[in-house]
């Protein structure tokens, strides 16, 4: 379903070129639960970035669905963002003046279904996540993995083809974020959506059922974990 | 795969998340927008107040000018005109009284008066002291003057003008300034319609107390007949004035009398802008005014809201990456954020109606005391002491939409730079 064939990054700050991914190859197949591992600097991020449309590569292409994402315009890219793409960040990042259920139906809104249309799905999807009772609470009431969850629905209320999760445990306590990472692996079995999430925790790259680590902006593992035989 | 084309529908739910999303960010921060907002509603205030007076001093000043002083529209000599400051009886309408006549056959009102410079003499004792100043003396028909001017409802003190009485009304400031009263007799010296100096001695039987400063500080009225024979201008008149609506277009009446009056020689029709060309000055100062005013609105609210929206999305911008990640793209960003400057500018517009409104109000039915101020200056505005408003509701609706217009612009700036920060550096934002 992903191909990604030969990406490369490079950042320039100031006078210095950082090299964050030289000549990426990956293939993520539908219903996947994908970890990127490696350590600060490695080119995770931008690696989702570009998986996610968010940034696009020097060179090399991504296709989703058989359609090369990377050639879009931005415009395009963001159409393809919202129809078809999920995003969970660790900060949360919900919209402060939205309720937990506005935040998730604006997902719906923004592909243009209307507002009961879509609050009704995000109630139910908050649901989902174990959220019920908190549709109209604003992100400052919420706790930090209460918002994680918001975040999760957000992401999942319009079905995705893949949700793309930037270390999304990582500003959360130890037993809530394997909570939040219980709750993605059960979307991922129960309605085969596909996620890649990005982590340097070795207790969350155990739960993937694909483990890719990368090295200096290259991939230099990429194995199925236990989870995967198990699973 | 991604839907490029948006149903109309699917359009407006999306534009109305948009819409909703930025009113509840007009007040993320009630403080700061209260404050922005406030400032935008003092200056639509000051604009509409200083509007409001602007315009009722210009619509006072023209009815005051046609109803004491030039009517709506005159016949005159060609070449009066040109020469009316001077006040000489050199270029006089001959067969006025066949031109009245016609006029009068066509439905019109007219109103002839003679006016004409003299030197105003009175001895101590009735008055306070020995004195001449210049005037200017206006020989009216007292029967039908009225039928254009408004004269006659005017007399503070005495009576009005009885037809070939050697009597005349002065002007209430002339009064003042020379201590006279009726019952006191004046002395004029002029000329005739063929030059020679002339002495018309006249007894006050009346004082005139009108809204406009120009008959109040140098006015002296007698009757036409009177005048026609210490002048001898043999039945020939200054002016025929013609009544007609305040604040209306006068070309119809113009041209309509114009074509009247076509078959006698020498004659020609203004209107009273023609007439009043220091008035017609002072209003278009008045345009000039409102625009000044409306640009310092203009820097107060491109200041404020600037300031804000600027704010606003530097404090905001990995919110606003979150929401391109979600799938906005950049002109819906921008839309969100002008919606939001909009929705500021809104909020200054509609407080800035109502304080403006009351200030208005106050304006209108209560006014400007200037006092004195008026009497000592001539501006060009036909108007004495209270000085009153009137409502433009054209100035209310500019307001508005200046309000939301101007906070939009203002915002556009700090919105552009925002949606042109890429999404991933967005996202990293702290």
């Amino acid at each position: 379903m992903i191909t990604i064939t030969g990406v490369q990054k490079t950042y320039v700050s100031g006078e210095t070129e950082v090299r964050a991914l030289r000549g990426v190859d990956l293939s993520i197949e539908p219903g996947e639960f994908l970890a990127i591992a490696g350590p600060s600097g490695s080119g995770k991020s931008t690696l989702l970035n570009i998986i996610g449309c968010l940034d696009v590569p020097e060179a090399g292409s991504v296709h989703i669905k058989g359609h090369e994402v990377t050639g879009l315009a931005a415009t395009g890219r963001a159409d393809f963002r919202r129809d078809h793409l999920g995003f969970i960040f660790q900060s949360f990042n919900l919209v402060p003046v939205l309720s937990a259920a506005e935040n998730v139906a604006l997902s719906l809104q923004l592909m243009g279904r209307s507002r009961s249309e879509s609050e009704q799905a995000a109630r139910d999807m908050l649901a989902a996540v174990g959220l019920s009772g908190m549709e109209d609470r604003r992100p400052s009431r919420l706790s930090g993995g209460q918002q994680q969850r918001v975040a999760i629905a957000r992401a999942l209320v319009k079905r995705p083809l893949l949700v793309l999760a930037d270390e999304p445990t990582a500003n959360l306590d130890s037993a809530t974020g394997d909570a939040i990472l219980e709750l993605m692996h059960l979307m991922n079995r129960d309605n085969g959506t596909t996620f890649v999430f990005s982590t340097h925790d070795p207790k969350v790259m155990n739960k993937a059922s694909r483990l890719v680590q990368l090295t200096d902006g290259q991939i230099s593992e990429d194995r199925r974990t236990a989870e995967a035989v198990h699973g | 795969m991604a839907s490029n084309k948006r149903t109309p529908r699917a359009f407006w739910n999306e534009l109305a998340a948009d819409g909703a999303m930025a009113w509840r960010n007009v007040f993320r921060h009630t403080k700061r927008t209260l404050i922005t907002a406030g400032a935008l509603a003092i200056g639509l205030m000051s604009y509409l107040a200083m509007d409001s007076l602007l315009k009722g001093m210009s619509v006072d000043s023209e009815r005051n000018l046609m109803w004491y002083e030039t009517g709506a529209v005159q016949v005159i000599d060609t070449e009066y005109l040109e020469e009316r400051n001077e006040r000489s009886l050199d270029h006089l309408v001959e067969q006025s009284e066949q031109v009245e006549a016609a006029l009068q056959a066509a439905g019109y009102a007219t109103a002839p008066r003679t006016v004409f410079a003299a030197d105003l003499i009175v001895f101590r004792d009735p008055y306070p002291e020995d004195g001449s100043l210049p005037v200017i003396a206006h020989a009216i028909d007292p029967e039908r003057d009225g039928q254009v001017y408004r004269l006659s409802d005017r007399i503070s003190q005495g009576r009005y003008l009885r037809p070939d009485r050697d009597e005349a009304l002065i002007g209430s400031w002339l009064a003042e300034d020379i201590g006279a009263e009726p019952g006191f007799y004046l002395t004029l010296v002029t000329r005739t319609a063929d030059g020679v100096f002339q002495t018309i001695d006249v007894e006050i039987v009346g004082i005139v107390d009108t809204p406009n400063p120009i008959v109040n500080r140098a006015a002296v009225y007698l009757p036409l007949q009177v005048a026609e024979y210490y002048l001898e201008t043999d039945g020939a008149v200054a002016e025929i004035a013609i009544d007609g609506p305040t604040g209306g277009n006068l070309r119809h009446l113009k041209g309509n009398v114009a074509q009247i009056v076509a078959g006698f020689p020498g004659v020609t029709v203004v209107d009273w802008r023609e007439l009043a060309p220091e008035l017609v000055a002072a209003q278009q100062g008045d345009v000039v005014g409102s625009v000044v005013i409306l640009g310092l609105v203009f820097i107060i609210a491109a200041v404020g809201v600037g300031n804000t929206m600027l704010m606003a999305t530097m404090e905001r911008t990995r919110e606003l990456g979150t929401l391109r990640a979600l799938g906005m793209n950049r002109w819906q960003i921008l839309r969100m954020l002008l919606l939001e400057a909009g929705g500021v500018g809104l909020i200054g517009a509609v407080v800035g109606l109502v304080l403006g409104g009351a200030a208005v109000a106050a304006l209108v039915y209560i006014g400007i005391d200037y006092g004195d101020l008026l009497r000592d200056a001539n501006v060009g505005y036909r108007m004495t002491q209270i000085v009153r408003g009137a409502w433009n509701l054209t100035a209310f609706a500019v307001s508005v939409v200046a309000g939301v217009a101007i906070a939009m612009t203002t915002a556009l700036v700090p919105a552009l730079r925002t949606t042109r920060v890429e999404v991933a550096s967005a996202l990293r934002d702290q």
